[in-house]
């Protein structure tokens, strides 16, 4: 009840605002009147008692400024008046505003950003039907590392544990030349096997997904397409009927539609069935990915222990079993496990940018509070309550916070798009990555804090006190009590967040220093690479497979602009699958070790400069009939044969090879290479060459690289050749030197958003400099004019102004130090060859912050310092 | 507050205005005008607060307005207690007297039997 009569006259209050006035009005008029009356009745004459019962009513505007507040009723309008009068003020003082607004549109822009990437990749959850789940399904070596699965091992897992309702296996996806009608079109196609799509849990949008008939074995081969493949190369067709693409050879139907969002395995386009033909049904032939739904109840953990089980018993029954457990994993952490810690450091770092804004916001709020306190002591003088004026000072910093809440949306947006630019493909779920409702409010919620963060402090300080004494030292221009520690403390606060920034940042780029200068074994610069894939039916039989690559390579190296060319496969980049499992030597047992295979012609070498150390390069009789040979380096000469002369010894590739125990014969040893990635780093590696092993070429496709003059006319003339020879050959032709880059994509994305970050620090740290030293210099003009005047040097001067800012900078310096040494360790594998406590790093950032400082305090100290006294003096 | 004779605790004015209201209900003026009565022309009830007191009260949910007829056939605004109000009375004269007897209470120390030497 008691609730309801007060909601009511509230809420008359507020919308009937001007009814309550009149109301209030007329009662007034009754009170007087009758007051009147009284006083008539007791004999006074009516003019005079008029008179003496308004003198006795007192100030009727006040009472019903009062009244007015006691309803409640005057925030919506005092809002509005507030935000008004707050505008104005912002709009006098436009540099303060537009710097102000900057700073922290920075700040919440660069935490939108990252919180927007962190929530879409690490946070949501898979778009699949009980995306928890959902595991992807590895094989471990005996070195602990983890391997893409062998057909045939996954397919007896998935007959023989218990713990998945569904296991699948997925080629991972391969850029494929599709007709659809007479234009030929890149797709990215993937084969996957039954329940596939079941596993996923994912319905068709239209059509249906591949079932059980397309999966038996010489089915005829239909196609079920990605949504964006569906609306752009396929022209969004409503009815599926009649709708083919072709391989070039037979007309594939498309048969069904997948929604936007699946994305699996990540960018697959086409999805055609693995069971109809199983390629490779060897063990150690590690090609397919497995994706698995869990039962109820079993998690990651027991379903590994479940298939290492399964696949133990596999080792006792295939002594071709060379991998020793199974690694179960979350599919979104499998996804997501490489970024994780990058993209949860890039939102500390932007969290810590946005306190370093916050602290300069402050700082700024303060400089022109002082500026104002004059006014803010005269309105207190008039009546101004602190309330009032607390509100006042808040609805200006809500007004300033609002605004740079919107722009930092824009900043945000444009630091996906450049963070998208930069990685491309690098980050997994990128391409979901957008602003949403969520991350405006993130955005807004973040604005907001900041505003009270930046705004509270300073206008409790500058309201603090009685009128009087703000009257007093505000119209002398004195500083608010304890104004100078506080502003100290921000810049303290301010120059030690910055300094972790740049050495965050120097530690990265030190190490982003420290892998372009690792020995890499080879010369990647001017080299030109061409991925390809052959395309299907082109190339009849792996000798015609062999002769079409050697026509390639002679094409190319005929080519006045190209000096060397080669063909392989496995680019020493990071992400080749190339583990070729342990060899046996001179016939005799396995290695322990896992070795690197890859597949090669003699200008492989040449082109890519891998010295040859000793013995020779596959030559021309190394044909498909005469013995086969393997070029090794210097690692595995040393593992097989320590101290002895390896040319000419033997040995059994096992593993991958189509032939596993047919022996190969060493016939040189070249330099070891390195990947810059660690995981791909240092294995021994054999080589075999391209004319006795095109099966694979034919199979993965490979690498043609070429070396010439210039990138520029080496890629032109690789493209043509192509062109020329093969117009329907898929190809994707970088330079080595961008793959290579492409390859640390991660750690340059952290290095260089870490960098941007700290770089915005810096600019603000010296922002807030210049302005602590403007202040300081304009409240003791008159001291610096009287110190002039009694003979003091300019220079002098100049110095006692710096130094008391450099020692603030100083001290921040010194805690930011000891932060970045604690939080350095954070930063854990991102760094590669530096230790989180570089000193090299560590100086560097904070010689750079001191300098910038430095030079921030100078410029206004010395100005300053050169002012004639005689002015000062005069205008004091 | 400094305001009325004595200068009315703060709260205080709100009994009264309450007390007053619980007889019967009652305009701005009459109010004043009822105070001043009662307590023999020792209260004298400022109007700068006695209006925005009656907001206050409003708000609270103690007391309701409506407007009526007064006296003198003139349209006037009455207020009067909501049953929030009268329990709120109650407490409040409650907690009124303890205090003010215990007030009492001090200021009347000594006036007793007095004591030796005093």
């Amino acid at each position: 009840m008691r609730a309801w009569w007060a909601v009511r006259a509230w809420l008359e209050a507020l919308i009937f605002r001007r009814r309550e006035d009149e109301a209030l009005d007329e009662e007034v008029a009754f009170h007087l009147e009758m007051e009147t009356r009284k006083l008539m009745a007791r004999g006074m004459d009516p003019a005079e008692a008029r008179r003496r019962a308004r003198i006795r009513f007192g100030g009727e505007d006040r009472m019903k400024e009062r009244a007015r507040e006691a309803r409640g009723s005057e925030w919506l309008p005092d809002l509005v008046r507030d935000l008004r009068l707050g505008g104005r003020f912002l709009r006098r003082t436009p540099a303060f505003t537009l710097t102000t607004f900057l700073t922290l549109a920075l700040g919440i822009g660069a935490t939108t950003a990252m919180f927007t990437l962190v929530d879409t990749v690490l946070i949501r959850p898979l778009p699949y039907a009980e995306s928890h789940q959902l595991v992807d399904v590895r094989e471990v070596g005996e070195d602990g590392s983890a391997l893409l699965a062998s057909y045939a091992n996954f397919s007896d897992w998935r007959a023989r544990s218990g713990s998945f309702s569904g296991l699948a296996a997925v080629v991972p996806p391969r850029p494929a030349t599709l007709l659809v009608g007479a234009t030929g079109v890149r797709a990215s196609l993937t084969q996957v096997s039954a329940d596939f799509f079941d596993v996923a849990g994912v319905r068709p949008l239209a059509g249906r997904v591949l079932d059980a008939g397309d999966h038996a074995s010489g089915a005829p081969v239909v196609a079920v397409v990605s949504h964006a493949f569906w609306s752009g190369p396929l022209g969004a067709p409503t009815d599926l009927d009649g709708v083919v693409v072709s391989d070039g050879r037979t007309p594939v139907p498309v048969v069904g539609v997948m929604p936007p969002s699946f994305d699996l395995p990540q960018g697959a386009e086409v999805w055609i069935s693995l069971d109809r033909e199983v390629p490779w049904n060897v063990r150690g032939n590690h090609v397919v990915e497995v994706v698995g739904r869990m039962v109820a109840g079993a998690d990651p953990a027991s379903a590994s222990t479940d298939l290492t089980r399964v696949h133990e018993g596999l080792g006792a029954t295939y002594p071709d079993v060379e991998t020793v457990a199974v690694r179960v994993e979350g599919l979104k952490s499998r996804l997501v496990s490489s970024t994780a810690r990058p993209l949860a450091l890039l939102l500390a770092a932007s969290g810590v940018l946005l306190l370093v804004a916050c602290a300069n916001a402050g700082g700024a709020f303060l400089a022109r509070g002082v500026a104002r306190r004059a006014e803010l002591a005269v309105r207190t003088s008039l009546g101004a309550g602190r309330g009032r004026l607390l509100r006042q000072l808040t609805a200006e910093t809500a007004l300033l916070g609002g605004a740079a809440a919107v722009g930092g949306l824009v900043v945000a947006r444009g630091i996906l798009a450049a963070v998208r630019g930069l990685v491309g493909a690098g980050v997994p779920r990128l391409a979901e990555v957008g602003l949403d409702l969520r991350v405006a409010l993130v955005g807004a919620g973040v604005g907001l804090a900041t505003g009270l963060v930046f705004g509270m402090a300073p206008a409790l300080r500058l309201t603090a006190g009685e009128g009087a004494t703000l009257l007093r030292t505000g119209a002398r221009g004195g500083d608010a009590p304890g104004m100078r520690r506080l502003w100290r403390g921000l810049l303290v606060a301010e120059v030690a967040l910055s300094l972790v920034l740049l050495a965050g940042a120097g530690l990265l780029a030190r190490s982003m220093g420290a892998i372009a200068d690792r020995e890499l074994g080879y010369r990647p610069e001017g080299v030109v690479t061409a991925r390809f894939h052959l395309p299907q039916g082109r190339y009849e039989g792996y000798e015609a497979v062999a002769a079409g690559l050697e026509r390639f390579v002679a094409e190319l190296e005929a080519d006045p602009r190209i000096d060397d060319a080669g063909v392989g496969l496995m680019l020493p980049v990071a992400g080749g699958g190339d583990i070729a499992g342990p060899v046996g030597r001179d016939g005799g047992e396995r290695t322990e070790a896992l070795l690197s295979y890859r597949v090669a012609d003699p200008g492989w070498f040449e082109t890519l400069e891998i010295p040859l150390v000793a013995g020779r390069l596959f030559g021309p009789d190394d044909g498909s009939e005469g013995d086969h040979v393997a070029v090794v380096d210097e690692s595995m000469a040393r593992l097989l044969w320590p101290g002895q002369d390896p040319v000419g010894r033997r040995f059994e590739p096992g593993g991958m090879d189509p032939w596993p125990d047919r022996s190969l014969t060493v016939v040189g040893v070249v330099g070891d290479v390195r990947s810059w990635d660690e995981e791909w780093g240092g294995r021994p590696t054999y080589y075999v060459s391209s004319r006795q092993r095109p099966a694979f070429l034919s199979f993965f496709g490979g690498e043609l690289v070429v070396r010439g003059r210039s990138p520029g006319a080496a890629a032109g003339a690789l493209r043509e050749t192509i062109r020329r020879l093969d117009p329907a050959m898929p190809v994707t032709v970088r330079t080595l030197d961008e793959r290579l880059a492409r390859s640390v994509g991660q750690r340059r994305l952290a290095a260089t958003v870490f960098g941007a970050f700290a770089g915005l620090a810096l600019l603000l740290a010296s922002v807030g400099i210049y302005g602590l030293v403007s202040w300081t210099a304009g409240r003791r003009r008159r001291e610096m004019g009287v110190r002039v005047a009694l003979g003091a040097s300019p220079r002098a001067v100049r110095v006692g102004l710096q130094g008391e800012v450099l020692g603030a900078v100083a001290a921040g310096a010194t805690l930011g130090l000891l932060l970045a040494l604690v939080l350095g360790r954070a930063l854990g594998s991102l760094l590669f060859g530096v230790g989180a406590a570089d000193p090299v790093a560590l100086a560097g950032a904070a010689a750079c912050l001191v300098g910038a400082a430095w030079a921030a305090s100078w410029l206004p100290a010395r100005k300053s310092a050169s002012t004639d006294p005689a002015t000062v003096l005069r205008l004091e | 507050m400094g305001e009325g004779v004595g200068g009315l605790l703060q709260g205080t004015l709100d009994l009264l205005v309450l007390r007053v209201l619980s007889i019967e209900p009652m305009h701005g003026w009459g109010i004043g005008e009822r105070i001043a009565q009662r307590s023999h022309e020792v209260l004298q009830v400022n109007q700068g607060s006695l209006y925005p007191a009656l907001q206050r009260l409003r708000r609270q949910g103690w007391i309701r307005a409506e407007w009526r007829r007064s006296e003198h056939n003139r349209r006037a605004r009455y207020y009067s207690l909501t049953p929030a109000g009268e329990r709120r009375l109650e407490a409040e004269m409650g907690a009124w007297r303890r205090s003010s007897r215990a007030v009492d209470q001090v200021l009347g120390w000594g006036e007793g039997p007095r004591e030796v030497g005093a």
